[in-house]
């Protein structure tokens, strides 16, 4: 049950997890001025430099301008859109004021993170 | 079926602690979804996540079919040992279970080991409510 899906507007941001992450340790994301004034209908999440194993620890928060938070522990692996099974789903957003420095991630475990661990947010902008 | 659009969610985490059958194990209070309308509910497993945000290992496939969950509205069982595994996004082509507006009594909601095939101690169960936040 795959479908299509395109978008007029997709804004990828690559996290770098830094070599001396510490599992487990909030890690805050880089300012994301291309999100500014744009509205996010969709998330998902591609990854190279990550094991799956590491994308099933990876937990994910994000909170808007005015320090709402809109996912709280958000698995990534949800998101996962790179391992092409049918039964993927794109999630769906409605949020206009993300504000993506004020957010962070974390992933559990520490054999899990290797060095320069990346991976994407890929925001679906209307 | 419908895909919800997120408003906001929140992973709520329950230990299972020494596992036992017809054990039950009440949600903890979660200031967060007080109130709130709920709209879409998932499970995971083992398979899906490896490590829980707390650290602790996630019950595999089999445990989570050997669960269920029963959430309280007011003071009424009005989903009544639903299985756990009817809610995990794998098992139903990728969908999040939609629900109509719940309001939760997280407390005096649990879930019921049914049996303990597939499960450990301390095995823990998470559940992500997606929620529309109080105006």
């Amino acid at each position: 049950m795959a479908y299509s899906r395109i978008y007029e507007n997709i804004y990828t941001f690559q996290v770098i997890v830094p070599t001396n992450y510490v599992a487990g340790s909030k890690r805050f994301f880089d300012p994301c001025p291309e999100l500014a004034n744009k509205k996010v209908v969709g998330i998902s999440l591609s990854y190279d430099k990550i094991t799956i194993g590491g994308i099933g620890a990876l937990y994910v928060t994000i909170k808007d301008k005015k320090q709402n938070i809109l996912l709280q522990n958000y698995p990534a692996q949800d998101l996962d859109d790179s391992n092409g099974t049918t039964n993927f789903r794109l999630r769906l957003f409605n949020y206009s004021d993300i504000d993506l420095n004020n957010s962070y991630f974390f992933i559990q475990g520490a054999s899990i993170v290797g060095p320069a661990t990346i991976f994407n947010f890929n925001f679906y902008l209307q | 079926m419908l895909q919800p659009v997120i408003e906001s969610t929140y992973l709520v985490e329950v230990n299972l602690g020494t596992i036992g059958v017809q054990k039950r194990t009440n949600f903890q209070f979660v200031p967060q979804l007080e109130g709130t309308e709920i709209y879409a509910i998932q499970s995971f497993s083992g398979t899906d996540l490896t490590l829980s945000p707390n650290g602790s290992t996630v019950a595999t496939t089999a445990g989570l079919a050997a669960c269920t969950v029963t959430f309280v509205i007011g003071d009424d069982e009005k989903i009544y040992t639903l299985p756990l595994s009817d809610l995990r996004s794998a098992n139903i082509y990728g969908f999040q279970r939609m629900f109509k507006n719940l309001k939760i009594n997280l407390t005096k909601s649990y879930i019921t080991i049914q049996t303990t095939t597939g499960l450990s101690n301390n095995d823990s169960i998470l559940i992500n409510f997606i929620y529309r936040p109080r105006k």
